[in-house]
């Protein structure tokens, strides 16, 4: 009887248990379904994971060193994560077969040492996105993208002098930034006819005025121990046709009218330091941040900073203050020159196996399509590095500010991406801090420069 | 490594012997940074040592007397150890900083001073990040030292006060010469710490304005990954050990008797 009781009962239980737990399995195996096939494209059957493109066994498989902050799982931007989300889905669809294993690289600084490590040893990625300015560094392994570059010459020039190697393209450049000079416009319509500086002497003399009648800095610019000390004022040196180094890579500072530039460049600093028009201070600037809070807590008419601030300025700032810094070009030694330092990502392919390079190939030429281009370069808050996507994008040809930064990048420059320009850019930032402080004189310190420099090209 | 050309871009290198040390002392800006790197190790070590005793003193008086507020304290003074080195940097760079909002030009504006330049100044760079490292290693010299005093057998005390003693004494011939071999240790470990400081230094101040804050550790790590020399940063960092241990055994003879070798 008991028995019986307990079949009957088991038998119950059993079928409202195989309903419940068939129904939580249903549930989960949809719920686990869409988060296994996030960003999966229904028609072709492929997943973009988050370390996983493609086929996991993929024929070929490719390996691709990313940047998180660059990537479709960013989560600090999210509409960087869909464009390259996009990217990922287009390129799967074409490459059934194939499959990408992303490697992530948390450190920008580790990802160049490790990059020229592999690279030395023979055991680099299949593709790899590589910053500019490391681009020379890698000429002999980057495989030729020529075929994904349809209009050359729609690049910047500065894309070509760096991107181009022995007529082919090494790289695609996907995204750029620029150096200005941002200014306070109600500033410059009390003390300057409403226009900004346009060579040292106006910005010193603009710059006294202000500091007299306003009780605040004319003029800020990075002085301190970072790399943004040199970049950023290099564009000085650069406008007066000087040259770090020549084409194989030796430094030719002490060539006459390379020292000549940079001795103009220190003694400008100077000028800003004695004038009082600049604070002493800047030789502990090492944040663009510093220059941007100077800037809003109007302590600084004018400041040396990058394109992506006036972004960064918007959001900080209510829209009377941010609208009433512009952007104009950096102000040089005479009117009639102009340089602005220029760098950016780019993404390189390494592998020279036939099959897996086409298909790297594919991946990279994305970024160089047009379309592609505007909106990767939206999302990021990036410049492109071709001129008619100022032009064709409705986001770029109506903003004031990029149509000034699509100007500047005209005469844009990027850094000699030989090893001998980190000796360059430390011995800088150290001749700068020198000057900056009243250390040394401006033709000690580029003499100790120049004498640093070459001692250590020359070991 | 030290005797090779060895280069971070380049997988092959030659034996060199002791060129690499010979060009990093060849090297002008080395001399300038030996001196920055004497100064600031020097001057952290004693004031640690220093500013540690007296913490450790303050606090073993109020766990004898019973006081309150002795845990707490150490723990606040402990925190300062805790913390990675580039936070505090970070963290005193931001007290410093030389306008009016900078936390302590804003108290010194306030009071009637002008602004201070803590961070352009080359002679000020290198007093703060003395003080911004000695505030970091204070507490460890402190905790050490504070272990060592909890060793001094009381009875020693007493008898001290006893023969009539007073205060100055009892520290002198009592408590030094019986936490001679913690004082020892304490002084190898923080020379040994400051000598490597590095963390802290890059990120209050990169070693600037020009040399004035670049001491040795942050020398080697620019030879090794700004300028891709390993040979030479490994150069570098063989002088230093070196260093630690010419000062481990100076301070071996100084504190520890020859029969307790």
């Amino acid at each position: 009887m008991r028995k019986q009781d307990t079949h009957y009962d088991f038998t119950r239980r059993t079928v409202l248990k195989l309903s419940t737990t068939a129904g939580m399995s249903a549930g989960l195996s949809a719920l686990a379904g869409c988060l296994g096939n996030n960003g999966s494209d229904g028609s072709s059957g492929k997943i973009v994971a988050k370390d996983q493109i493609g086929a996991g066994d993929g024929n070929p498989s490719l390996t691709y060193w990313m940047l998180p902050d660059q990537s479709h799982t960013t989560t600090e931007n999210k509409n960087v994560a869909k464009t390259v989300e996009k990217f990922f889905q287009t390129w799967a669809k074409k490459h059934s077969d194939a499959g990408i294993q992303i490697e992530y690289q948390t450190n920008l600084e580790q990802m160049k040492t490790k990059l020229l490590q592999v690279v030395a040893r023979g055991s680099a990625p299949s593709m790899s996105q590589v910053d500019s300015f490391w681009v020379p560094n890698f000429y002999k392994d980057l495989q030729p993208v020529s075929d994904v570059i349809k209009n050359p010459d729609d690049w910047y020039p500065f894309i070509k002098d760096v991107a181009v190697q022995e007529g082919e393209w090494k790289t695609v450049w996907k995204s750029t930034d620029c150096r200005a000079l941002y200014y306070r416009q109600d500033l410059m319509d009390k003390y300057n006819d409403g226009k900004p500086p346009k060579t040292w002497d106006e910005l010193i003399q603009v710059g006294e005025t202000i500091k007299k009648q306003e009780n605040m800095s004319g003029y800020m610019y990075n002085g301190g121990k970072w790399e943004a000390t040199t970049f950023d004022n290099l564009a000085m040196f650069w406008a007066q046709g000087g040259d770090l180094v020549n084409d194989k890579g030796k430094p030719v500072l002490d060539d006459g009218k390379n020292k000549k530039a940079l001795l103009n460049v220190f003694q400008f600093f100077k000028r800003t330091i004695d004038s009082g028009v600049t604070p002493k201070r800047i030789a502990n600037i090492n944040d663009y941040a510093l220059l941007e809070q100077a800037a809003l807590n109007g302590e600084t008419a004018m400041f040396l900073g990058g394109n992506w601030q006036i972004s960064t300025m918007k959001q900080k700032a209510d829209e009377e203050t941010w609208k009433n810094w512009k952007v104009a070009k950096i102000p040089q030694m005479k009117a009639d020159i102009a340089s602005t330092g220029t760098g950016g990502w780019t993404e390189g392919v390494f592998t020279s196996n036939k099959q897996k390079r086409k298909a790297a190939t594919d991946f990279v030429g994305m970024y160089a399509k047009r379309e592609n281009m505007a909106s990767y370069c939206k999302a990021s808050g990036t410049l492109p590095t071709r001129k008619s996507v100022y032009e064709g994008t409705k986001y770029f040809s109506e903003d004031p500010y990029m149509q000034v930064y699509k100007k500047l990048l005209k005469n844009g420059r990027a850094r000699p991406g030989y090893p001998i320009y980190l000796t360059i850019s430390s011995e800088w930032q150290t001749a700068a801090g020198k000057v900056i402080t009243g250390q040394a004189s401006p033709e000690k310190a580029v003499d100790t420069m120049i004498s640093n420099v070459n001692s250590q090209y020359n070991s | 490594m030290s005797f090779t050309n060895m280069s971070l871009i380049d997988p092959d290198y030659q034996y060199v012997g002791l060129e690499a040390f010979q060009r990093v002392i060849l090297s002008q800006s080395f001399w300038t940074m030996a001196k920055a790197t004497v100064i600031f190790v020097a001057i952290s070590v004693v004031l640690q040592i220093v500013l540690g005793m007296i913490l450790a003193l303050a606090i073993d008086y109020g766990v004898k007397k019973h006081l309150y507020g002795s845990v707490s304290t150490r723990i606040a003074v402990l925190s300062a150890w805790v913390i990675p080195g580039i936070v505090i940097g970070i963290l005193w760079k931001i007290m410093l900083i030389e306008t009016n909002y900078g936390i302590v030009n804003y108290f010194l504006v306030q009071s009637g001073f002008s602004v201070v330049s803590f961070l352009s100044d080359p002679q000020m760079a290198l007093l703060s990040t003395i003080a911004a490292n000695t505030w970091r290693g204070t507490a460890f010299s402190m905790i050490m030292l504070y272990a060592g005093l909890q060793q001094v057998p009381q009875h020693l005390y007493d008898a001290a006060r006893v023969d009539g003693a007073r205060a100055l004494q009892r520290f002198r011939y009592v408590t030094l010469p019986q936490i001679k071999p913690v004082v020892f240790i304490n002084l190898v470990l923080i020379t040994i710490y400051t000598l490597n400081t590095f963390d802290m230094i890059m990120s209050l101040t990169g070693g600037g304005p020009g040399h004035a804050t670049e001491v040795l550790a942050l020398f080697m790590y620019f030879e090794g990954f700004n300028r891709f020399n390993l040979g030479q940063a490994a150069a570098v960092a063989v002088m230093m050990l070196s260093v630690n241990v010419v000062m481990t055994v100076i301070y071996m003879r100084l504190f520890i008797d020859e029969e307790e070798f």
